[in-house]
């Protein structure tokens, strides 16, 4: 786990710049969510959901951001390196 | 050798605990149609959506502080010669955060229709007002050189006070009159590396464990809406968070052979 936090960690810029083109959005699972009246129950579903969520958009951001690196031009416009 | 002595695997802990959250604390909100009542009090709110907006408010409370902690904290270096460095300091800092700024804030611009990537912009200004003060007080002793940052801290709270609408009236383009909630942060990265022993000092169990206590206390207050708590629980909440988690980060570390970081 924390080993995975390390590797985030080195890819900060990079998942900071992408994941938003990677996050997805399910509005009915919101509509869930505000009907959950029991505190436990919403907030280990948030939890769950949007860790979930979060991963698959840290892994995507990843993979287009070693994309990206293999041009030198886009290396530098999209992360300043 | 030198760049595996200069190598702190906490901040990048720190860094992917931050990254992860600041992710997770995008979904919540876009999952819920971003709702007003995320940035209203818990106790102001209906029991259900005073649950629905306690992950977020936790998350908030600190993951991007403590990005900035760990920029302060990594972006400090001594140096001899005040002009080169201040001039080297502008064009790496440009170079490494403006540009990206401005690509992908056009291209996210293109793609969604909004300005975004405002943490790159607040860096580079706090950035180079760190490289300012660190010139300027480089012959002062560390109680007035933490006094000046202290000023600086009312400077930028007083222009966030002149300025709120800042961000509303350039469209998101320029954020950075809200630098007085990061600066804190910032400074604390800064100040942990140029004096270990205060550093070391912050890993100790006792005062990680207060951290954690005060963190606790702080939220509490500001939810439960307790007059001048909003103040001490903006500039304090994210403070003891970062030095709960970077003790507890540098143990993680210990434990697993990494030895001593400072």
């Amino acid at each position: 786990m924390w080993g995975g936090a390390i590797r985030i960690g080195k890819y900060s810029l990079e998942i900071y710049i992408l994941h938003l083109f990677f996050i997805m959005v399910f509005p009915i699972i919101g509509h869930i969510m505000l009907r959950i009246d029991n505190c436990a129950t919403v907030v280990t579903f948030q939890i769950v959901y949007s860790a979930t969520l979060a991963v698959v958009s840290i892994v995507l951001s990843i993979v287009v951001a070693d994309f990206i690196k293999t041009n030198k031009i886009l290396k530098r416009l999209f992360f300043g390196q | 050798m030198e760049k595996i002595k200069d190598y702190f695997p906490q901040m990048d802990i720190m860094k992917g605990i931050a990254i992860f959250l600041m992710v997770m604390g995008h979904v919540i909100p876009w999952t819920l149609g971003e709702p007003k009542f995320l940035h209203l009090n818990l106790n102001t709110l209906p029991q259900n959506e005073a649950w629905n907006s306690l992950v977020y408010k936790i998350i908030y409370s600190f993951h991007m502080p403590l990005l900035f902690f760990v920029s302060g904290f990594l972006f400090f270096k001594t140096f001899d010669n005040s002009k080169a460095y201040l001039k080297n300091l502008v064009f790496k800092r440009a170079s490494r955060l403006l540009l990206p700024y401005l690509f992908t804030g056009t291209f996210l611009f293109l793609a969604r229709g909004h300005w975004g990537y405002w943490f790159l912009q607040d860096l580079f200004v706090l950035n180079l007002l760190a490289g300012v003060l660190q010139v300027f007080t480089r012959r002062m002793g560390a109680k007035t050189e933490v006094f000046i940052f202290c000023i600086f801290y009312f400077v930028l709270f007083l222009f966030n006070k002149v300025t709120p609408n800042l961000y509303n009236l350039t469209n998101g383009v320029i954020v950075f009159s809200n630098l007085y909630m990061y600066y804190p942060a910032f400074i604390m990265g800064v100040l942990c590396r140029k004096y270990p022993k205060a550093y070391l000092y912050i890993q100790k169990e006792y005062v990680s464990l207060f951290a954690l206590l005060l963190y606790i206390a702080l939220f509490v207050c500001k939810e439960i809406g307790i007059s001048g708590g909003n103040f001490f629980a903006v500039l304090l909440m994210p403070l003891s968070m970062i030095v709960f988690l970077n003790a507890y980060s540098i143990k993680y570390q210990s434990k697993c052979g990494g030895g001593q970081f400072v």
